[in-house]
């Protein structure tokens, strides 16, 4: 007497945009014909936002504005009343028009940290008294769509890297003498595309053990009284090991992690940026690190 | 028992001899026996195979000559040969080609690049090891405590002290695990094992095995690279064709389930930290792009290339470049612009193998510059060989200007000679030997880079690209005798000799051996043996070889003399000889040439031993009989007389030389007779001196059948050539070797003491012994060695042939005769008690033969009874004379009775004695012979 439900989306990537029509099928299989008091469609767009654990206590005050913001909320039954499904599997279709709220814009899907921005397609199956309700839920990626999102544009930035620039964090440490030029294709990046620039040592006295990429989110909750802002790293890329050869541009590339990453957003509640560290590690383990705040678009 | 006379059948030799005329019917139409049948149907397109010309050639047995076009076997490798590769589409051998020359590649690889070194290895997929904590620089106490539980899971361990073979085994384990790990869905856990596998290409210590390690990893990630395609392919529903996408192959046309898994591997290899794996990684999947996009790879591969110059150390970088072009030239792809691009990145990052960096490096790990160089030489190879398949001169002749704005540029150079098309490095040899022999260089030695060049000059004599010989002799011939040290002399020597060779004159080769012999004097290294032989090769191998220069000269010899000790040399002497052998076409008659031409044989005649193995000795035989025959002197017999003596002074080891020369020098007698029909004194001289050399050489001939055979072949040419003493010495040394011979060999027998027999009618008695005494030794020793041996059908056989010599012996004329020699009949002539005394032989012989079917008749060997009596039945009907003796005829009829007696005798010969028998009987005088076939 078991029942197992199932959603399948049309589309195997699972990625909609706004507008868009989401279709796909509710599977029930049953190994018994089976009884039920209604089964329904619940489509739900939710932004969860969490306080870092260093703030607690701290922010405690402004609880209320952390709770989660709701996108979108549809709930549309798929089978009205009581019936029966029949021994083997039944297969439901559905559709439904991907739209936000009046007030609310569909933000783009994002998983990270302290915020995640989530949609699902809940499906759940009443049974009566005696046996339990049946659920299934199933996560979907929203994208933003063409004529509502920003356009990158080109923003090249050249940079220079000597010792005269950098901040020392500790005083102690004799910073050997190197120039480091490089330069970034853009600051304001498509998220489809890879993230590219190039590095040149011109030169370096210390041997360099390894150059790396990070990209990095910043995450901030709360409204303008009381807020908290973390920074994460969210993927690390090497893109120099050992000691690299001198005055040759080291090509940065770097491709936006899905899900990971979304369009740069800033509302009322929440705030999401992105930025990225090129940073050069010695091989004494000292690194020189450039930051860069980059402004990521969907197109 | 009764004892018969034997009477003679009178016999008028000519007048049979016009009856029996008529029936013979030359059968000159029929083909060869050995001339097999199958060569006739043979494809004419198929040609002999010519490189099998071996040392056969040098000896021709005149039996395998019949053997015209090729062997079966060799028959059937050609039409292999022929039709394999034809099976393939154009398109696929290209690609195979690759992979072909890949495996090619790889087989070297791991043949050269071992070590004795411990190794180790780092991996979470393999059971047992040190449990290791990988250390990192995370500053964030969370993510540090992460990643232990991450360790947790995976135990890293570390598996140190593996000798080589246990590192191949533990990388073929990680191998199988991937297999494993990929038909149970675990999708990350063989993306993490590819992972994982590529980090190791990150440590490149021990130096020594790096490449072999290349080799075994990148196996590993092409197996990956497969699977995914494969996998995606099978998703998308994409029926592959010999592991290809199909022709008219879009990537529109994979469904959106295929892409989106394709865009999932896509990301999550751009994901990962690790610079090199990334790149190996992605460079392993790269054909799986095609399902995303409709691409010819170009742009990643030059953004992989690209990618590579984060790569610090030179070592990974080169293979990693080497990978990438192996990736590339695999995708045929058409714009081969990733190729250029690969290679300027590669010549700006040159200089790092010369860096201060490096050569601490080296001096931690204590290796040496050359030899770590060396380490770049495959991939090297193959990144320029990928270079010059694009097939772009222009651009190979910039990369090859841009290498001389190298500081060490000597290590491209030998990749570049070696790898570009033969026509392009052959026109800038001459540039690039100057500026070689001109400019030190540190690493890889200028002597490394001659040598090479001189194996490319000496594999492509023909090409007409080098078009300054001359200049580059002067420019390389200094260079080369300038050389001091032994070794390395010898290295550029042997490299350059066919080129030398191809553009020297006669006299200049001279000057190259005696620089050579200068160089070793007084003796070369017996490590130097091998490279000596290359040379000797190449100096006889060359087109324009006058070969009556080279071997009438001393240098050569000098040469020789140089070898450190006997089997060396020997086996130069050797090469020699079978060269000229088949080369060397004419007769020789140069006495200086013949002189030295013995004298190298000599040097092989005298490494024989004891020890030697019979295959040895049976080949260097056949290098002297095909000497010994080659050498004609025309009409100077004396000459060759003195020639052969020589020879057998040199190979007196050697039975089968010994037998030849032997059978050379009665030839020579033979040939000496032709010539002047009657023998004067002078030629009588010869002939005797001659026979002499026979006599005595003879006995130095272990084989006792040999022997006999030579003997009995030595008088009968002497007694062609009248010397009565030496035929009489002869016949008494084979007679006397009748005992030793081989019991097994009863056939033989049987035919040359027949052969013997027939020799004896023309051979006189001496004086001073008895009568027939040859023959009487004869029967004497047969009859001892058939008792020795209880052989007694061969003594019956004997004794039948005996009785028939004895028949032949008391003809008034006998059936043949040698000129000039009286035999027998004319000694005596008219002596009765000659012909008494042979009758009495005869009776003594048939009294033996009955009393031997006596015998075998108690012993119920009825078979064998049957078969003598019907012998002995066709000797009386042949040879006796039935008229004169009845008793005879008589006994023939019995004998004919006993045969047929116990059934089991040999039907159809007695049907053919019959019918002789009915054939006799119509004759004038065959009165007897009607009443035999009465009574049979």
């Amino acid at each position: 007497m078991s029942v197992s439900l199932d959603i399948r989306l049309k589309k195997p990537s699972k990625i909609y945009r706004e507008g868009e029509s989401v279709s796909g099928i509710v599977v029930i299989s049953c190994s018994s014909e089976t009884r039920h008091e209604g089964v329904n469609l619940t489509v739900e767009g939710v932004v969860n936002l969490e306080l870092s654990s260093k703030c607690i206590g701290q922010y405690e005050a402004f609880y209320n504005s952390v709770k989660p913001v709701q996108l979108m909320l549809n709930t549309f039954p798929l089978c009205k009343g009581s019936g029966k499904f029949p021994y083997g599997t039944t297969e439901i279709p559905f559709v439904f028009n991907l739209q936000g709220g009046q007030t609310r814009v569909l933000h783009e899907t994002y998983h990270g940290v302290f915020i995640n921005i989530q949609y699902f397609i809940k499906v759940d199956m009443k049974r009566g008294l005696l046996a339990k309700d049946l659920d299934k839920s199933c996560e979907f990626i929203v994208e933003s769509s063409v004529k509502s999102a920003e356009k990158a544009i080109l923003k090249p930035i050249d940079f220079v890297i000597v010792p005269e620039s950098v901040h020392k964090l500790k005083s102690k440490y004799n910073v050997p003498n190197f120039k480091i030029t490089g330069k970034l294709d853009s600051l304001v990046c498509s998220i489809s595309n890879p993230f590219t620039g190039e590095i040149t040592i011109e030169s370096c006295e210390e041997k360099i053990k390894s150059i790396e990429v990070q990209l990095v989110r910043v995450e901030t909750c709360g409204c303008a009284d009381g807020y908290s802002k973390d920074a994460t790293e969210i993927q690390n890329i090497q893109i120099g090991d050992g000691d690299v050869v001198r005055k040759i541009p080291i090509p940065i590339y770097m491709i936006f992690p899905r899900l990971f990453t979304c369009p740069t957003l800033s509302t009322a509640n929440f705030k999401l940026e992105f930025e990225v560290n090129i940073s050069v590690v010695f091989e004494d383990n000292h690194l020189v690190s450039e930051n860069f705040p980059i402004y990521i678009t969907r197109f | 028992m009764v004892s018969y006379k034997w009477v003679a059948k009178r016999r008028n030799y000519k007048e049979e001899e016009i009856a029996r005329r008529s029936l013979r019917t030359p059968n000159d139409t029929l083909p060869h026996p050995l001339l097999s049948s199958i060569y006739k149907e043979t494809n004419p397109k198929i040609k002999p195979i010519s490189s099998k010309k071996k040392i056969a050639l040098a000896y021709a047995d005149p039996l395998s000559r019949a053997l015209e076009g090729n062997d079966p076997l060799s028959q059937f490798v050609s039409k292999d040969e022929v039709e394999g590769p034809e099976l393939y589409s154009p398109v696929i051998n290209q690609k195979d080609s690759v992979s072909q020359e890949w495996l090619r590649h790889r087989t070297k690889i791991l043949g050269k690049f071992t070590t004795s070194e411990k190794l180790s290895i780092t991996s979470s997929f393999l059971q047992g090891g040190e449990k290791l904590v990988v250390k990192q620089q995370i500053n964030d106490k969370i993510q540090h405590r992460l990643q232990q539980l991450d360790e947790f899971e995976e135990h890293v361990s570390e598996h140190k002290g593996l000798s080589r073979d246990d590192y191949v085994s533990r990388i073929n384990q990680i191998s199988q695990e991937l297999h494993q790990a990929w038909a149970l869905d675990q999708r990350v856990k063989a993306l993490k094992i590819v992972i994982q596998c590529s980090k190791l290409l990150l440590e490149t210590h021990p130096f020594a095995f790096y490449p072999s390690k290349f080799a075994l990893i990148t196996d590993i990630l092409d197996n990956f690279g497969r699977m995914v395609f494969e996998r995606i392919a099978e998703k998308g529903d994409i029926r592959l064709v010999d592991h290809q996408l199909p022709k008219y192959f879009k990537s529109e046309h994979v469904s959106e389930a295929a892409r989106e898994t394709c865009r999932n591997w896509m990301y999550k290899i751009a994901s990962v930290r690790e610079l090199l794996p990334r790149i190996y990684v992605e460079m392993a999947v790269l054909k799986s792009y095609s399902f995303l996009e409709n691409t010819d790879f170009s742009a990643n591969l030059i953004r992989l290339s690209r990618a590579i110059r984060g790569v610090g150390n030179p070592l990974v970088a080169a293979y990693a470049r080497a990978y990438l072009m192996r990736v590339g030239r695999e995708q045929l792809i058409q714009d081969r612009s990733f190729v250029i691009e690969n290679v300027r990145d590669l010549f700006l990052s040159y200089n790092q193998l010369y860096s201060n960096s490096t050569r601490t490096e080296l001096t931690v790990f204590r290796t040496d510059l050359t030899d770590y160089l060396s380490l770049f030489s495959p991939a090297y190879d193959w990144i320029f060989q990928t270079l010059a398949n694009t097939g772009q001169y222009d651009k190979l002749d910039a990369i090859w200007r841009l290498s001389f704005n190298q500081a060490e540029p000597g290590l491209l150079w030998l990749s570049l000679l070696s790898q570009f098309p033969s026509d392009f490095v052959l026109s800038k040899c001459l540039e690039l030997a100057l500026h070689i022999t001109t400019t030190p260089s540190t690493g890889v030695s200028s002597q490394q880079l001659m040598v090479l060049m001189g194996q490319v000059l000496s594999r492509n004599l023909a090409s007409s690209s080098e078009s300054k010989p001359g200049k580059m002799l002067n420019v390389i011939w200094p260079y080369l005798s300038r050389k001091e040290d032994a070794e390395s002399y010898l290295q550029c020597i042997e490299a350059w000799m066919p080129y030398l060779l191809r553009h020297w004159r006669v006299k200049e080769v001279h000057v190259i051996i005696n620089d050579i012999v200068h160089h070793f004097r007084p003796k070369a290294q017996a490590h130097h043996v091998s490279q000596l032989h290359n040379i000797v090769h190449a100096l006889i191998r060359t087109d324009q070889i006058d070969y009556q220069s080279l071997f009438t000269t001393e240098p050569l010899m000098g040469l020789l003399d140089i070898y450190p000790e006997g089997q060396s040399r020997a086996e130069a002497a050797k090469i020699l000889l079978q060269q000229f052998l088949i080369d060397y076409d004419r007769s020789l008659s140069h006495t200086l040439m013949v002189d030295h031409l013995l004298s190298i044989a000599r040097i092989l005649h005298d490494t024989l031993n004891a020890t030697s193995v019979e295959d040895e000795k049976r080949q260097i035989s056949e290098l002297a009989i095909a000497l010994i025959d080659r050498v004609d002197f025309g009409r100077d017999f004396q000459q060759m007389l003195s020639f052969y003596g020589d020879a057998r002074a040199a190979f007196t080891n050697l039975d089968p030389v010994l037998a030849h020369l032997v059978e050379a020098i009665n030839r020579l007698s033979s040939r000496t007779r032709q010539l002047i029909q009657e023998h004067n004194e002078r030629t009588g001289h010869f002939v005797r001196a001659c026979g002499a050399f026979a006599y005595i050489t003879i006995p130095a001939i272990s084989c006792p059948m040999i022997r006999f055979r030579l003997y009995l072949l030595s008088s009968q040419v002497a007694l062609a050539n009248e010397c009565l003493g030496q035929a009489d010495a002869c016949l008494e040394g084979a007679i006397n070797l009748v005992t030793e011979f081989s019991p097994t060999e009863e056939q033989w027998i049987v035919a040359n003491l027949s052969n013997l027999l027939s020799t004896l009618l023309v051979q006189p008695d001496t004086p001073d012994q008895n009568r027939l005494h040859h023959l009487r030794r004869l029967l004497r020793n047969a009859r001892t060695f058939s008792i020795n041996h209880t052989l007694h059908r061969l003594r019956s056989t004997i004794y039948l042939q005996a009785i028939r010599l004895l028949s032949a012996y008391m003809q008034p004329d006998y059936i043949y005769h040698v000129p000039n020699v009286d035999s027998n009949d004319r000694l005596y002539l008219g002596d009765d008690e000659f012909r008494s005394e042979a009758v009495d032989y005869c009776s003594q012989l048939l009294t033996e033969l009955l009393n031997d079917i006596n015998q075998l008749g108690s012993e119920n060997q009825y078979r064998k009874q049957a078969c003598l009596c019907l012998d002995v039945f066709s000797l009386l009907i042949e040879s006796a004379d039935l008229n004169a003796e009845p008793s005879l005829s008589q006994l023939a009829a019995q004998l004919y009775h006993l045969a047929r007696k116990h059934n089991q005798w040999d039907a159809d010969y007695a049907v053919r004695l019959l019918a002789v028998v009915r054939l006799r009987s119509s004759s004038s005088d065959g009165e007897p012979y009607r009443q035999l076939a009465s009574v049979l």
